[in-house]
């Protein structure tokens, strides 16, 4: 597996981890059951703090996408990955709920809105 | 403690060589000419180089180092008391072995004078340490060789005294006691050298 | 037990210089990056811990042990590495395993034999010979050859070029695999302790100035770089330290995420622990 951070983006590294093994899970590149690289190893070939990938194995786990089992490992859960795409739409969906609300109530139009999300998305 | 006396031994394989070779010459040469001398020479020379040992030590910055591992203060110290004793009583061992060597090659008898000598010089050797010992540790090898000076002249300056003071001297009355005697007071020197030792290097820092 | 090593109020007197209520930890498991210029307190604090120095006041624990009433035990299990301390010149490796058998309880020739190889140190040379990388690399394998849990380094990879750091950085991390494993190292080469270090201890005229964790410190502080006029409309909160030049003026922001949006115009660099370190001993409040 591959796993690449970047110094100089602007995402804590914690994060790229996190979203870099949730997207693997989500492309079916990782599969439950599947064993990660321990917390420890990872944090010696990426040469970053241990506290990193801890936290993102962390958060992988607080949004149900790894397990990990004291003395054996972290694994890729055993979830519905259909049912993990629906959770991240519904959260995608509550967060730009909240977009909409502010551009309802300060007058920003549907179009401007979608290009704001169209640059975001080029701006990774 | 063993670690360390170990270390100090395997640092002197050099040294032994050079007064090996030094050592064959003195004989060769003082022991025709009927000199026992020499018996003092050997056991002085490498009682002394316990002083090399702390130079050694010195220079590597290797007290700093050893304090980290789990030696204490106090095997440090003692270490190099034991490493006297044991540089002291192989001098002891070897002049005995060139004596009798010596006799032998010149066919004469191995008189108690010989042994009396190796003996006396052992002790003095072992005084000299007492006093050298705790003077190096309050201030540092380098100033050691002046401290040899002031160890040759004290002693001798305690025995002027005594015999101005018409303090009789022993005779070879009763040789015995008189060695014990002597033999107490030169190991009573050598406890009290290392509590003193063992004090300041205690409050040493590093 | 969770923490490797805790100092509380350590606090020592040294003429014209002081240690003064020096407390931090090193939990269990993690590497804490020591740093400070000369003379700040780095190497009177770790000689604190190892007794080498006395104390004026203050307690120091390693492994839920007091260092003085149980010195013994403790350095048993850790391994030290100091800049400066070598080996006698006369003797060679396989001395040192033999006199290290004396001392340690736990000394493994064999471990002693594999770092020789790995670090591809001869077996017969005296050490007089020894370059002073060669000389960096038996210390570290003589400290990780009785199996310690715990790693004391003072500059251990100072004076060494940058492929036998990343070597001597390799061999620490794979140390620290196993989570009962702290390591606590002093470093000028703080471009080392910005790869590996999980907190950073700043140390600074004998007191601690900084002391967080590494992420959380790089992830957060930036280096705002712009001239007179912007620098007068910030409030005296928003940044920790600022340098001028000619050309303008450099300011260390505590959140540069948070500066970045209220500027969105602004040029915000991330800052190294160098360029933190910097700030800190010579810019402006």
């Amino acid at each position: 597996m591959n796993i690449i951070i970047s110094n100089s983006s602007g995402k804590p590294i914690y994060e790229q981890i996190a979203m870099q093994i949730k997207n693997m899970i989500i492309r079916e590149e990782l599969f439950p059951g599947d064993l990660l690289p321990s917390m420890r190893f990872l944090a010696k070939e990426l040469r970053i703090s241990v506290i990193t990938t801890k936290r993102a194995y962390s958060e992988l786990e607080r949004d149900g996408f790894i397990e990990t089992v004291t003395g054996k490992g972290s694994f890729v859960a055993n979830k519905n990955m259909a049912f993990i795409r629906e959770e991240q739409l519904r959260l995608a969906e509550e967060y730009l709920q909240k977009a909409v609300d502010i551009g309802k109530s300060s007058d920003i139009t549907c179009e401007e809105l979608t290009e704001i999300i169209g640059v975001l998305y080029k701006g990774e | 403690m063993k670690g360390l006396i170990l270390k100090d031994l395997l640092n002197l394989k050099g040294t032994f060589k050079t007064l090996g070779v030094m050592m064959l010459l003195f004989t060769v040469i003082f022991i025709p000419a009927g000199n026992d001398f020499v018996f003092g020479i050997i056991i002085i020379m490498l009682a002394m180089m316990v002083i090399t040992t702390i130079s050694y030590d010195d220079l590597a910055k290797w007290d700093t180092y050893a304090l980290t591992m789990p030696v204490t203060r106090k095997e440090m110290v003692l270490s190099k008391y034991l490493v006297l004793g044991i540089l002291t009583i192989s001098g002891a061992i070897l002049s005995l072995i060139v004596g009798i060597i010596g006799t032998m090659i010149m066919g004469r008898s191995f008189s108690m004078e010989i042994l009396a000598i190796i003996g006396g010089v052992f002790l003095i050797a072992l005084v000299f340490g007492s006093f050298m010992l705790p003077l190096i540790y309050k201030f540092g090898a380098e100033k050691a060789r002046l401290m040899l000076i002031l160890c040759i002249l004290i002693p001798m300056g305690i025995i002027f005294l005594l015999e101005k003071m018409n303090i009789p001297m022993p005779s070879t009355g009763n040789p015995w006691i008189y060695l014990f005697l002597i033999m107490a007071f030169t190991m009573g020197g050598l406890i009290l050298s290392f509590v003193i030792s063992l004090r300041i290097y205690e409050k040493k820092e590093f | 037990m969770t923490n490797a090593l805790e100092i509380r109020n350590l606090n020592k007197s040294y003429g014209d210089f002081q240690l003064k209520d020096v407390s931090f930890t090193v939990p269990k498991g993690s590497i804490v990056g020591f740093i400070g210029e000369n003379g700040a307190g780095k190497t009177t604090t770790l000689k604190a811990i190892l007794n080498l120095v006395n104390r004026d006041s203050g307690t120091i624990g390693m492994m839920g042990m007091d260092t003085i009433k149980e010195e013994k035990k403790i350095k048993e299990n850790i391994g030290v590495v100091l800049d400066g301390c070598n080996f006698h010149d006369n003797l060679n490796t396989g001395d040192i395993s033999k006199m290290m058998g004396f001392i340690y309880e736990n000394w493994n020739p064999v471990i002693y034999n594999k770092y020789l190889e790995k670090f591809k140190l001869p077996e017969n040379k005296k050490f007089k010979e020894f370059s002073r990388g060669m000389k960096m690399k038996l210390q570290i394998g003589v400290a990780l050859s009785h199996e310690p849990t715990f790693l004391i380094l003072d500059e251990a990879t100072s004076g060494l070029d940058p492929i036998v750091r990343e070597e001597i950085l390799d061999v620490f991390m794979d140390f620290i695999q196993d989570e009962e494993h702290s390591i606590l190292i002093s470093s000028h080469i703080t471009s080392d302790l910005d790869k590996i270090a999980d907190y950073i201890v700043f140390i600074h005229q004998g007191e601690i100035l900084l002391n967080e964790e590494k992420e959380t410190l790089l992830d957060g502080m930036g280096v705002l770089k712009c001239g007179i006029e912007e620098f007068n409309k910030l409030d005296k909160d928003e940044y920790i330290r600022y340098r001028k030049n000619q050309f303008g003026y450099e300011i260390l922001v505590k959140d540069k995420r948070g500066i970045k949006k209220k500027y969105p115009e602004a040029i915000v660099d991330g800052a190294s622990i160098e360029e933190i370190m910097l700030f800190y001993i010579k810019g402006e409040k």
